[in-house]
């Protein structure tokens, strides 16, 4: 039975769309958790009701997503969790994590598509209920329609006799794979820009998604103003993890104008909807049998000795900016540039700040979830300090910079190299992912025991 | 006493009398009834099932209650032999009526009586334990009992949570509608509580079809050990039709609200409109199904208040939802609908890949368009998003509207259509252009003339001509010139040069058959392991499977070299290498099962055994040369002779630089070490073709046969022959395709490419019969290239082949036809036993590749419908620019482009594309191979035309690649009209968006095509289209030949230049 983490969400009312007069409606969406227990963000109108209300939808069906569905769990489906939702006094950030744990999205509505108050900033859960969901899909583009994310002190005192109350088991893996995606994407760089329509013709040409094209990586390849598919890895050509997950943009193509394509390395890739007030982003993991849960990137900032004291002021510097400045910030807080990198890393790994492709920075959000468990259960990271507890690492010093170690593991010892620019371990693990699924327990064991031995 | 009236009232199976004996009575005499109680539920169990012992399997409780039952029958128990079925509901009466929980609960449905008459027991009751009693009837009473809890919580003695199973079990009360009406019309509050239960996701899915309430409680049952019989007491089994026919009756008893159920069944079908239709084979009526029906009869023809809700239906994914909401818009007054709402959904219906809502949404724009000719702005984008659908057939659907509706007038439809014309396919793209090319002038000054012209970026699709002015032709022409004698003629430039003077493409490969040009690209060469720590960790990586051929190559060579360095920290370094080795005939790696690297793996890091201690037998095939290597290694690693090894490749593509290989070789002698037999002739099997007269003086003190051998492989004459099979790998290195009469004296009735050439013929029959029957190679590989052999033995014929099942006598016989080349690397490729790709044998031998390719070719057939990967094997050598594809690799790839499996056609596509940038195939010889497969119904048609569309949108050479193969696979194949009509649309497309010409022979062909079907009618089209003005289009494709092989030319001519000096 996977590990799981109880989540209560505390509804004050049931989010709905309001008719408030003839081809006049109101957006009215719940909010649960967070700084406050039912935070007031925003009240005023769409610009563009219909387009957001289609973007919105699109975000809600990837929460319930499962891309890959193995035979055993189709029985057990998860329980989606509700869409996050961060403002910052400026835009509202909408984002959710497939139940399948694989694809990430998030759409980002800014200021120039909304016409209101911004009244709070923070973080929160928001409800997303069948029905606000079927009223929402029957949005016209005629028709005048206002948002508001949650209420105010007096209308939550009306809505008290409806509290909608939800106790949901999130598994631990769902909200790992939240905060690992974060990591993943800082590592992502644009590869192209492309009009919307051409995305599409692509897209129409994909088969259904199905568990044998699971793991299989197919190439965007440039060729002329578009891109073409390809099987085959060459210069310039963007890797695609189970490519066909992209259908479920194919809905909400026809309000894009262009499409930005993030990739990188480990074939983890995102696709960035343009629109002229906002972007849908849609990350995926190289492969759909893989959540970003079980990639692994984040361990090594749990792992890592950014000190707690750097960590404590970066975390104390947060304050809802919708673009962190690396270099700003360590002037401001006299810290080393890469170090303040490295502790926004750790504080994407716990939930406090999210990673923006289109301005390629952190912001500042805070998930609304306990994430203590995500560190504790993630078991490599619960190994790792198992080996260590059970003083089966043996540190050998190397190079300047650089260590080696003996870590037992369950087929014998296994050699373990750290250098600045790699690691590398003898298990069969990172003999088959080579590092692209994060460290093995062993090096992570390393690692900490190196830092155990620094402190000294 | 009392005892003795119960025993009376069960007896006279009196519910009434049973029901007024218990009332009011004090707990302390409950308590006292309740044993005999509890023995008249178990007696009359025991009395109901005496004769259905099958029920036993599944109740053990019953079978101990059937024999209580025998024993009163047979007197051996002192109990009233009384015995009816009718008293058996009054015992269950008696149990809830005088039982505590715990045996209330073990008794379960033996205690549980009519949920009305459960509740009046327990309401008269009151026992302290009702919570719990209400718990244990919702999760085993689900489909029953709702009404016994909903009265005892009107009475206020309990609070019931309202969760799925509750909602569940309120849904089955409702199908008992009298019932049901009866409660709605005493209680008001009941009606808000339906809402609620109908908002429940479980019971959304139940309401369509109530059968699946028992399957889950069946399912329950059956996964947790229990009463499995349960779910057939449901109270639901009255047909699909019961929910349905109990919400449209409280409708019309006005006990539900009408407008809000209405209300209900819209949001209900925008829910299920979310997600794809996907229905089980076993459910007879969707969700969808179930909403329409509820959404129709609800509103009974007075659907137009509705419009903008159905409006929002449009973009259902669901297609039934989606040409249900079409319908139901296109029956309404057209009056009542908003066309800027309705285009504005109606997108997303030409998304699904089903026909059936786009048709619908079309017929719907038809009436729009109709009806509100002045609104063509909102119809118009609408009707274009038409293309976005996969059918032909809506494609021409909308066509036909686009014309009639002229919407093209408007510069933004026109705009739009012109962005979206190359998503229509065949004939409707001719139309198309015919229709762009009409409304060109009109919308053009309109946009122009616009103050927005974000459009007047995208005019019609115009030839090539623009492109063409974008190429240098000059610089090409100058640089093809300045190209070195020798490389040019390999390359056909002057060839190249003529045809692009005469505007003609010049089809003839470059001749990559010759050694004549050079191989080793310095910027491929591979870098040696140099460390022990590296190789230790390269070997967990290639033991793991994921790897390239040329890692396992370099792995193998580390471990040659390093083997004798022996650290102080090496048993600790290499601990988990050695455990693994321990296991190692249950590891897979991609050499298969044979266990080599294992076996390399405990001869360096394991004890000191003997390497061949497994007493493995190694079958000759064509992977048998690996394993052969792997056995020798291991045994000079046992003997800790670290050394080079001879074969391992210098540069990418498996290629030894001959001086390299001197050298080694001469180390050998410095160490006293003989060469390993294996390992020389792999090495001979991968000398280039450059540095060999430097080489040649270089090896000149080199003793003994291996001396001799490698000279005669360098360039100079035969010396004497002991190891015939140094010789024919020294051959075949310097004469591919030749012939040894020498050695053809020492080799009588010898197998293919030993001292004499493979000569390959082509059998049709072999793809027509497996085409007919897959399994009936019986084991081997469909031998459609077979090849001349002096050896009647080898390859092995069909014949000889043998059945699955044979006797050992028959498989030693063919094992020892094989075994005689077991060092015989060339002629072993020949091998047709091996259906699977090893992948090592990707290097075996690199002079002459087309043994090689003809095996793959054999096992892409095989294989073709295989959506699987696990026979797939290094396909890195389709890409490789200095291999010839032109041969039996065209075969390899009309195969895997057809295969079902997509990731393997495309790769396919991508090799394809490759080759034809880089001349190594040509248009005449794919042509002609499609035109020899496509008749045999072996192939997809579909998946060709898919794959060679996507290549001919790459460039005008790619595309005119497609013209001119495609145009002879239709003048060449056997094939009827219809089967011709895929292959006529893609050429249509092509000579829309290129003008090519069409050659006198494919015109011929062209108009034989008669009658008035679709084959007549595209052929009709092409005959009549035009071409590109002054050639261009041959002219912009002749370029990019000339350009290519000039630029061929000139990375041959770099790597020349790389001094011998610089190598060593």
């Amino acid at each position: 039975m996977a590990a799981t983490v109880n989540v209560d969400y505390n509804y004050r009312f049931a989010s709905m769309l309001l008719a408030e007069a003839p081809s006049k409606r109101q957006l009215r969406l719940a909010t649960s958790g967070g700084a406050e227990k039912n935070p007031h963000f925003f009240s005023g109108r769409f610009k563009s009701p219909k387009q957001s209300a289609d973007l919105l939808i699109a975000l809600s069906a990837i929460s319930r997503t499962r891309f890959f569905s193995p035979s055993e769990l189709q029985a057990r489906m998860l329980a989606a969790a509700d869409p996050v939702v961060t403002s910052d006094g400026d835009q509202l950030r909408f984002e959710v994590f497939s139940v399948c744990c694989g694809t990430y999205a998030r759409l980002d509505l800014r200021g120039n598509g909304l016409d209101g108050d911004w009244i709070g900033k923070g973080t929160t859960n928001v409800d997303f209920n069948p029905p606000m969901r079927a009223a929402l899909s029957s949005v016209m583009n005629s028709e005048k329609v206002g948002l508001r994310i949650g209420a105010d002190g007096v209308e939550l005192e009306r809505a008290n006799e409806t509290v909608l109350e939800r106790k949901v088991k999130l598994p631990v893996r769902w909200l790992k794979g939240f905060v690992e995606v974060q990591v993943y994407q800082a590592g992502l760089r644009q590869a192209i820009e492309l009009p919307a329509l051409e995305l599409a013709k692509i897209i129409r040409t994909l088969p259904k998604q199905n568990f044998l094209q699971a793991g299989v990586i197919t190439y965007l390849v440039p060729a002329g103003k578009s891109v073409r598919l390809s099987q085959r890895e060459a210069p310039g050509a963007i890797a695609v993890g189970a490519i066909s997950r992209l259908k479920t943009l194919e809905p909400i193509l026809r309000y894009a104008k262009t499409v930005r394509i993030y990739d990188s390395e480990d074939a983890v890739s995102a696709f960035e909807l343009t629109f002229d007030e906002g972007s849908f982003f849609f990350v995926m993991s190289p492969n759909a049998a893989r959540g970003f849960s079980g990639e692994g990137q984040a361990l090594a900032s749990f792992a890592q000795s950014s000190s707690s004291d750097i960590l404590g002021r970066v975390k104390s510097a947060l304050a809802w900016q919708q673009k962190i400045d690396p270099v700003g910030l360590s002037v401001s807080l006299n810290v080393d540039k890469e170090l303040v990198h490295n502790a926004l890393q750790v504080l994407g790994s716990r939930g406090l700040v999210g990673y923006d492709l289109s301005t390629a920075a952190f912001f500042h959000r805070e998930l609304p979830f306990d994430l203590t468990l995500v560190e504790e259960l993630h078991p490599r990271m619960k190994k790792a300090r198992q080996l260590v507890d059970e003083k089966s690492v043996r540190l050998v010093p190397g190079k300047e910079g650089e260590y080696e170690a003996y870590v037992k593991g369950s087929s014998g010892d296994h050699f373990i190299q750290v250098s600045q620019d790699s690691c590398r371990c003898t298990c069969d693990w990172f003999a088959k992912n080579q590092g692209e699924r994060g460290p093995c327990s062993h090096i992570l064991a390393a690692e900490i025991a190196m830092q155990a031995e620094d402190a000294k | 006493m009392i005892a003795s009236a119960l025993d009376e009232i069960i007896i006279a199976a009196d519910e009434t009398r049973c029901e007024d004996f218990f009332r009011g009575m004090k707990e302390a005499q409950r308590k006292e009834l309740a044993p005999r109680a509890l023995q008249w539920a178990s007696a009359l169990n025991g009395f109901v099932n005496r004769e259905r012992p099958q029920f036993l399997v599944f109740d053990k409780d019953a079978s101990g209650d059937i024999e209580f039952y025998r024993s009163i029958e047979q007197g051996k128990i002192a109990f009233p032999n009384d015995f009816k079925e009718q008293s058996f509901p009054v015992a269950r009466m008696a149990v809830l009526a005088t039982a505590n929980f715990p045996e209330v609960k073990k008794f379960g449905l033996k205690g549980l009586p009519a949920p009305k008459v459960a509740a009046r027991i327990l309401v008269d009751r009151k026992p302290t334990w009702i919570d719990k009693w209400c718990a244990l009837v919702l999760k085993e009473s689900t489909g029953t009992h709702w009404l016994a809890l909903y009265r005892l919580e009107k009475e206020g003695l309990c609070k019931i949570e309202r969760n799925s199973s509750y909602w569940i079990s309120m849904l089955c009360g409702l199908s008992d509608q009298e019932l049901f009406s009866e409660l709605l019309s005493e209680d008001a509050s009941l009606a808000e509580e339906v809402w609620q239960m109908l908002d429940d996701a479980g019971v959304a899915r139940a309401l369509a079809e109530p059968e699946r309430i028992a399957h889950e409680i069946f399912r329950k049952r059956w996964n947790s050990g229990g009463n499995i019989f349960a779910s057939m007491e449901v109270a639901t089994r009255k047909g699909n039709n019961v929910f349905h026919e109990s919400l449209i009756q409280m409708v019309e008893r006005n006990l539900l609200d009408k407008d809000r159920l209405i209300e209900y069944s819209f949001n209900s079908l925008s829910v299920i409109g979310e997600a794809e239709a996907k229905r089980s084979p076993y459910q007879s009526v969707s969700e969808a199904d179930f909403s329409m029906r509820l959404n129709k009869e609800l509103l009974n023809g007075a659907a137009a208040p509705f419009a903008n809700r159905f409006a929002s239906l449009l973009k259902a994914a669901h297609k039934d939802v989606s040409t249900y909401a079409s319908t139901v818009l296109i029956e309404m007054p057209m009056e009542s609908l908003s066309v800027e709402d309705v285009c504005a959904e109606i997108g997303p219906a030409f998304l699904t890949k089903s026909k059936e809502p786009a048709e619908a949404a079309l017929k719907l724009l038809s009436c729009l368009a109709k009806n509100f000719p002045e609104k063509r702005e909102c119809y118009g984008p609408a009707i274009i998003s038409a293309f976005s659908h996969s059918s032909k057939d809506i494609h021409k659907k909308a066509l036909s509207l686009v014309e009639s509706t002229k919407v093209l007038e408007l510069p933004e439809v026109f705009s739009e259509f012109t962005q979206r014309v190359d998503m229509i396919q065949g004939m409707e793209r001719a139309k198309a252009m015919a229709l762009a090319e009409k409304y060109k002038n009109t919308s053009e000054g309109a946009l122009g003339s616009s103050s927005d012209s974000a459009a007047s970026s995208s005019a019609s699709p115009q030839f090539p001509t623009q492109a063409l002015s974008s190429i240098d032709e000059a610089e090409i022409l100058e640089r093809a010139q300045t190209v070195d004698d020798s490389l040019r003629t390999l390359s056909c430039i002057d060839c190249a040069v003529e045809a692009y003077k005469a505007q003609t493409v010049c089809d003839t490969p470059v001749m990559l058959d010759s050694l004549n040009f050079p191989r080793l690209n310095p910027a491929t060469a591979i870098k040696p392991i140099s460390s022990l720590d590296d190789l230790i960790y390269m070997f967990m990586k290639v033991w793991s499977g994921k790897c390239t051929a040329m890692e396992l190559e370099c792995v193998l060579d580390g471990v040659s070299r390093l083997c004798n360095e022996r650290p102080s920290d090496f048993q600790q370094k290499t601990d988990a290498l050695r455990q693994k080795a321990e296991l190692r005939d249950q590891e897979f790696s991609m050499v298969g099962w044979t266990g080599t690297l294992a076996q390399v793996a405990a001869s360096w890091v394991g004890d000191s055994r003997a390497a061949d201690a497994t007493g493995k037998v190694i079958v000759a095939d064509p992977s048998s040369i690996f394993a052969r290597r792997c056995l020798s290694l291991s045994k000079r690693i046992v003997s800790k002779q670290a050394a080079p090894l001879l074969c391992a490749p210098t540069h990418a593509g498996g290629w030894i630089d001959p001086m390299v290989l001197v050298k080694r070789i001469n180390e050998y002698f410095w160490i006293k070490l003989e060469p390993d037999k294996v390992d020389f002739i792999q090495a001979l099997l991968r000398i280039a073709p450059d540095n060999r007269t430097e080489a040649l003086e270089a090896a000149a003190s080199i003793k003994g046969e291996i001396g001799e051998a490698l000279r005669y492989a360098l360039g100079s004459g035969m010396g004497r022959v002991i190891t015939p099979e140094y010789w024919v790998a020294a051959f075949r290195a310097r004469d591919p395709k030749g012939t040894n009469g020498e050695l053809g004296k020492l080799l009588p009735k010898f197998g293919p490419d030993g001292h004499e050439p493979a000569i390959y013929g082509f059998d049709l029959s072999e793809v027509s019969a497996f085409a007919n029957d897959r399994f009936a190679s019986q084991g081997g590989l469909p031998n459609f290239l077979p090849v001349m052999s002096a050896d009647p033995d080898f390859p092995i014929s069909k014949a000889a082949q043998g059945s699955y099942l044979q006797t050992a006598a028959q498989y030693n016989a063919r094992m020892a036809c094989r075994n005689r080349y077991a060092l015989f690397p060339t002629v072993l490729l020949h091998d047709n036993a091996v259906s699977w790709f090893a992948g090592s044998e990707a290097y075996n031998w690199l002079h002459n590749r087309e043994s090689l390719l003809a095996l793959y070719a054999k096992r892409m057939l095989l294989n073709i419908e295989s959506v699987g990967s696990y026979w797939h094997g290094d396909f890195e050598l389709l890409f490789d620019p200095d291999i010839s594809l032109a041969e039996n690799g065209r075969y390899f790839l009309c195969f895997a482009m057809s295969s079902k499996n997509n990731d393997l056609s495309r790769l396919a596509v991508d090799a394809l594309i490759a080759a034809v940038a880089e001349r190594r195939i040509t248009a005449a010889g794919y042509g002609e191979a499609m035109s020899q497969l496509l008749p045999t119904g072996v192939i997809t048609a579909v998946r060709w035309t898919r794959g060679l569309r996507d290549m001919s949108r790459t460039s005008a050479l790619h595309a005119w690649f497609v013209w001119q193969s495609v145009g002879i696979l239709i003048e060449k194949a056997p094939i009827n009209s219809t089967q011709q009509i895929p292959f006529l649309e893609l050429l249509t497309e092509i000579q829309i968006e290129h003008g090519f010409k069409i050659h006198e022979a494919l015109r011929t062909q062209l108009s034989k095509i008669s009658g008035s079907g679709k084959a007549a009618k595209l052929a009709k089209t092409m005959l009549s289209g035009k071409s590109s003005l002054n050639g261009s289009a041959e002219t912009l494709a002749s370029l990019q030949c000339l350009q290519a092989r000039v630029e061929r030319c000139e990375r041959w001519q770099i790597r020349s230049s790389i001094k011998v000096e610089q190598i060593v």
